[in-house]
């Protein structure tokens, strides 16, 4: 069947929605609902498939004084294979379609981790050339923290000029690739938000 | 090439033994640990390039019409439950539309993930071109040069890594993948010479380099030694065809054990060659292209879009690949439908396979077909008939069909069409047997087109066992003649033509076909006709000394149109002397039998005879026919006669022709003609 007009792409879609598995505003507005026990269950199965959550994938927020960047979680590391799977995790992101700039997040060696915190221990944030520069030489280091966040690691980059960078551009997306041992990669994006500066 | 199978022994060694239906892709992967800077900078590639391909795609959605957009919701989200309930209460048919009902989905062991695909879904795409040929074809133009130069790099570090450890194959595997995939064939093929992995696997990425330059016969060489080289198990696993096969097919394949299907394989192969008149298997070939893809991208997990591994229903885009090869396009739907998909995947079931973006459609362009045959062909390939080949790649009207989809389709490189089987006959001489075949090349396809048709008369018993009987050239439209010395013994017949010098579309037929031995192994006293050639009408004085010369003008069909009603029959009598004075009888009667109960009463006389033949007697001598005696230790009579068919209703009609002796000894043959209103 074709839908051969706006008005019923709109209906059919409609539809859809109201069917409960429709598009990802219904899913971000029941998970905002975080004291329903069905919506905790749910949230653990995205967590558990590396899932954005909705509602908690949330934008790269540029600060004045820092930029928060949220990692999507490994998919080996929440599946936890036997034995562990011995390579490379790396997060990669750009900010800007063309990007502005290029930056990584990785070890300098490759390791066989068994929990997030082992890979954050070990892992810097470093400034690329270009986004087609490879990962591992990337070796300019910029100055950030990372912690473990509910929707993955979060990098607050606090070196001055970057942040002052990209304030001045107010890029509007951050490309993402994640790349874990065994070839597995993901490739996505967030959108980017700039709080006023009260 | 596929190894000749024992043709005899092939199918009364059916071994029982029902293997379950579980297709194994061999890994080609050595013991040692890969080096995981190189499957870094392997996914660092493939994730640049998919963001080169969103961005594309992107490009590209922007400026697709709506409709086209639409249409492919249904593919692009490819539910299960789009499949199995199509009423419009559906409330996800409702939402997006119905595929047309030719279409199979894909399903993979993992509940969540399918793939459903499709016929181009547009008539055209925005800057894109056809990624089977060229996998940086899906990207935009302007895209390509980055790209291409990222993986110029890849392909340094790889072959520098080769040059270390060529007892690695994953890292040949990869440098001749990405050096086939920038097109540097030569290159690949290096890569694949310096390999010093497991033989086989070597052998294989030859023959997928020389396959993708279009190489046809080294791949299918290649190939060989790969097959040659596999162990038993793996060989088995590998060369596996179930996915090929429909249920029909798929019940008697599983009855013969890893070891017969060996010889199965090859049958399957051998008859599935699209032409026999080229050197080397193309569909065969590509197969291994198929298998050597999906081997190559399983060992990385991921390739540039798609999951391969087993967690996120790899198993289901591998079979996709191994029906139906690459895709020509995959339509992508943005990262707000990729996550709409990814949570409706959750919701509806909670302990599905995790999702695997980017999903998208998968579009084959029209015109491929199916050339793996109908079962009983492959179990007797002596007595198959033209229609166990679909083919299907076409419709009446000769323009590509976009209204079939079947278990498995490949592109040959040109369009391939159906010949009509026209009329083949044969006559026997003292030593071998010749074959006379005619046929036109009037397929519609072939009537848009005027060009000239290369056209073979082929010959083959085995795999790689092709003789060439009879060449001749014809235009769009035309009728030919094609006569030769053919061997004694079954063989698949085939006519082939090849448009030239263009080559883009290509015609043929093949059936089984059991000559009758030479007159040197007729016995004594043994009497015998030959096949009756139904000709154009010919002249009174041709017929009055009628010889072989006359086969020249063998009708190219067995229909008849209303303005074709007279024509010549010419036959040959075996084994008799001119002065046995045969007694003949030639009978025209309807092809279909009356019924038991029409019979009854048209010989009591109660009903009135339904049917309309002609009859004629005559004895050797008569001078209503000429005759020519074919001297020699077996003496052979060549006969013509004239007939007029005008006063027989429209029909099938069955030309019998009886020789009698004095003696008592007899002999007949029969043709079927159909007379069209």
């Amino acid at each position: 069947m074709k839908l051969t007009n706006g008005f019923v792409h709109v209906l059919a879609h409609a539809t859809w929605f109201l069917l409960g598995i429709g598009p990802m505003q219904a899913q971000s507005a029941r998970s905002n609902k975080g004291t329903d026990p069905k919506v905790i269950r749910t949230d653990s199965v995205y967590l558990a498939h590396n899932v954005p959550i909705p509602g908690y994938d949330a934008e790269t927020v540029v600060y004045r004084e820092h930029i928060e960047v949220l990692l999507p979680p490994t998919y080996i590391l929440v599946q936890r294979p036997k034995p562990p799977l011995r390579g490379f995790y790396g997060w990669k992101f750009s900010f800007g379609r063309n990007p502005l700039v290029t930056l990584v997040f990785r070890p300098d060696s490759a390791l066989s981790a068994t929990s997030d915190s082992d890979v954050l221990r070990v892992s810097s944030l470093f400034l690329c050339r270009s986004r087609e520069q490879w990962m591992l030489s990337c070796t300019i280091p910029v100055r950030a923290k990372a912690r473990k966040g509910s929707g993955g690691i979060i990098v607050d980059i606090t070196d001055s000029a970057l942040v002052r960078q990209v304030r001045t551009s107010k890029p509007s997306v951050l490309l993402r690739q994640l790349f874990e041992p065994g070839g597995r990669f993901r490739v996505d994006e967030t959108g980017i938000r700039y709080p006023s500066d009260r | 090439m596929v190894p000749r199978p024992p043709l005899v022994a092939l199918f009364a060694s059916l071994v029982v033994s029902l293997a379950p239906l579980r297709v194994v892709w061999a890994k080609p992967q050595e013991d040692s640990p890969l080096d995981p800077r190189l499957v870094l900078m392997v996914s660092e590639f493939q994730a640049n390039w998919q963001r080169a391909w969103r961005d594309s795609e992107d490009y590209r959605r922007m400026r697709m019409p709506y409709n086209d957009f639409n249409e492919r919701h249904v593919y692009v989200y490819c539910y299960e439950e789009m499949y199995r309930d199509r009423s419009p209460s559906n409330p996800v048919v409702q939402g997006f539309g119905v595929a047309p009902p030719q279409y199979v989905l894909i399903r993979s062991k993992r509940p969540s993930r399918s793939w459903c695909p499709s016929w181009s879904l547009a008539k055209s795409n925005l800057d894109v071109d056809d990624e089977s040929a060229w996998r940086d074809g899906a990207l935009r133009p302007s895209l390509r040069a980055s790209v291409a130069t990222q993986r110029d790099s890849l392909v340094v570090a790889l072959a520098a890594a080769l040059a270390k450890d060529s007892s690695s194959g994953w890292i040949a595997g990869q440098l001749v993948r990405f050096r086939v995939d920038a097109r540097d064939f030569d290159a690949a093929l290096q890569a694949a010479s310096r390999c010093r992995a497991l033989a086989w696997w070597c052998a294989g990425l030859s023959g997928y380099a020389h396959a993708k330059n279009n190489e046809t016969l080294a791949a299918d060489s290649a190939f060989g030694r790969m097959r040659a080289a596999m162990p038993d198990s793996l060989r088995c696993a590998w060369e596996d065809a179930s996915l090929l096969l429909r249920t029909d097919q798929l019940t008697a394949y599983r009855k013969f054990n890893c070891r017969a299907r060996d010889s199965v394989n090859a049958q399957i192969w051998w008859l599935a060659d699209p032409l026999f008149r080229e050197a080397g298997n193309a569909r065969w070939v590509e197969q291994e292209v198929r298998r050597m893809d999906i081997a190559l991208r399983k060992s990385v997990t991921q390739d540039e879009r798609f999951s391969f591994d087993e967690q996120r229903g790899g198993d289901a885009v591998a079979e996709v690949l191994a029906r139906y090869g690459w895709p020509s396009y995959t339509a992508w739907h943005g990262v707000a439908k990729d996550r709409n998909i990814s949570y409706q995947s959750l919701e509806i079931n909670r302990n599905a396979s995790p999702p695997s973006p980017p999903y998208t459609s998968l579009e084959y362009a029209p015109g491929r077909i199916s050339s793996i045959p109908e079962w009983r062909a492959v179990a007797f390939p002596y007595t198959a008939t033209a229609t166990d080949w679909a083919l299907g790649g076409t419709d009446s009207s000769g323009a590509p069909n976009t209204s079939w989809w079947s278990q498995e389709h490949f592109w040959p490189g040109y369009r391939i069409v159906p010949l009509p089987k026209g009329q083949t006959v044969t006559v026997r001489r003292q030593s071998h047997v010749d074959v006379v075949a005619a046929l036109e090349l009037a397929h519609p396809a072939q009537l848009r087109r005027d060009a000239t048709y290369d056209v073979l008369l082929l010959s083959t018993t085995a795999p790689g066992n092709v003789d060439s009987i009879s060449r001749g050239a014809t235009r769009s439209g035309g009728a030919i003649r094609l006569r030769g010395p053919i061997k004694s013994n079954p063989t698949v017949l085939a006519i082939e033509a090849v448009e030239q010098p263009a080559r883009e579309l290509a015609a043929r037929t093949r059936f089984g076909f059991t000559p009758p031995p030479p007159l040197s192994a007729i016995l004594e006293n043994e009497i015998a006709v030959s096949d009756i050639a139904v000709l154009t009408p010919r002249t009174p004085s041709e017929l009055e000394a009628p010889t072989d010369s006359l086969l020249q003008h063998l009708y190219p069909r067995l229909s008849l149109s209303s303005r074709e009603r007279r024509i010549t029959l010419y036959w040959e009598s075996y084994g008799t002397q001119p002065r046995d004075s045969a007694s003949i009888v030639l009978r025209v009667v309807p092809a279909n039998d009356p019924g038991f109960l029409q019979r009854v009463g048209t010989a009591v006389g109660m009903v009135t005879d339904p049917t309309r033949g002609i009859e004629v007697r005559f004895r050797d001598q008569d001078a209503r026919t000429g005759k020519t005696t074919l001297v020699g230790p077996v003496p052979a009579q060549m006969r013509a006669l004239s007939l007029d068919l005008a006063a027989l209703k429209p029909g099938r009609y069955t030309l019998d022709i009886s020789m009698s002796l004095r003696d008592g000894r007899a002999a007949s043959r029969q043709t079927v003609v159909e007379l069209l209103p």
